[in-house]
């Protein structure tokens, strides 16, 4: 039994700058790469610099082989080559539950919000024609 | 004996997590936060173990595991338990001098009697089974040809 595979592993992690997902004891999912770590924090470079201290830490698992499974899932027009696709930050149970949203491409979305916004004037305008 | 006793309470989690990995069969791990994980166990530490789930190797540390399941048996309780029956006085093994150990009174007399037990976890789930054996960290259940290890902090409740 090993004393100290967590430490192997960030090591690892760390060496190899794999992009990471740590899930923490509240399911809150953390991504990004080990910047540094001790025996009580680990420092992630992910859009925000973070630090999570390891007494909170649920899990850890590489992100890259779940991204290349999601990937093929769903055909997201983003510029892909010049970002690299991250999952979700802080919010897991958005990402979880089976809502069409990530699909949507940030433009589309305002247009979307737009037709919604048309849609619903119209329908208001409607009613007041009614009464 | 007292020595093999205290030895043998020790080492249901590292036997079972050992046999995991040596037979490199499938577990399912169930954590604290309900998540549930399905895979082959890799490596086992102190207070982590990897996993490959999907050909990736996800660490789960122990303090955040409920319990493992294995689908079929893996370790053999085959320890004559009934020793400690007559351990009423003998229950003085390292603890405070004279005060009788529930715990150990409850799980002993649970495992001879083959109880079933329910346990509440800290997560609200509800678990019944038969105990089998445990230690000082865990429960060795089964449940329909299945052998579970449960972790004692995730359990709240043990009701028979």
């Amino acid at each position: 039994m090993e004393t100290n595979l967590l430490d192997r592993m960030l090591d690892t992690y760390l060496a190899g700058k794999t992009h990471l997902t740590v899930t923490l004891q509240n399911k809150i999912r953390v991504s990004g790469r080990i910047r540094a770590f001790d025996s009580y924090v680990i420092i992630m470079d992910g859009p925000k610099r973070e630090i999570v201290y390891r007494h909170a830490v649920s899990s850890l698992c590489p992100t890259i082989a779940s991204d290349q499974k999601r990937r093929p899932l769903s055909p997201r027009p983003e510029p892909a080559k010049t970002s690299p696709p991250r999952p979700p930050q802080t919010a897991p149970q958005k990402s979880r539950s089976p809502q069409p949203q990530p699909l949507i491409a940030s433009g589309e979305e305002k247009s979307l919000n737009n037709t919604l916004k048309d849609g619903l004037l119209k329908w208001m305008q409607e009613q007041k024609a009614a009464k | 004996m007292e020595v093999q006793k205290e030895e043998s309470k020790q080492t249901i989690e590292p036997q079972f997590l050992s046999q995991a990995l040596a037979s490199g069969i499938t577990l399912r791990i169930g954590q604290m936060n309900k998540s549930e994980h399905e895979g082959v166990v890799r490596d086992i530490g102190r207070y982590e173990l990897n996993l490959e789930e999907n050909g990736k190797l996800i660490t789960i540390l122990k303090q955040e595991i409920a319990y493992l399941t294995a689908p079929h048996p893996l370790l053999a309780t085959t320890e004559p338990q009934p020793v400690s029956v007559q351990s009423g006085l003998a229950h003085t093994d390292s603890a405070p001098v004279n005060r009788p150990n529930i715990q150990q009174e409850f799980l002993d007399k649970a495992i001879r009697e083959g109880q079933l037990l329910t346990l509440y976890l800290l997560s609200g789930q509800r678990f019944k089974a038969v105990i089998e054996a445990y230690d000082n960290f865990t429960l060795l259940l089964k449940e329909g040809g299945k052998q579970h290890l449960y972790y004692k902090h995730a359990v709240t409740t043990i009701n028979r």
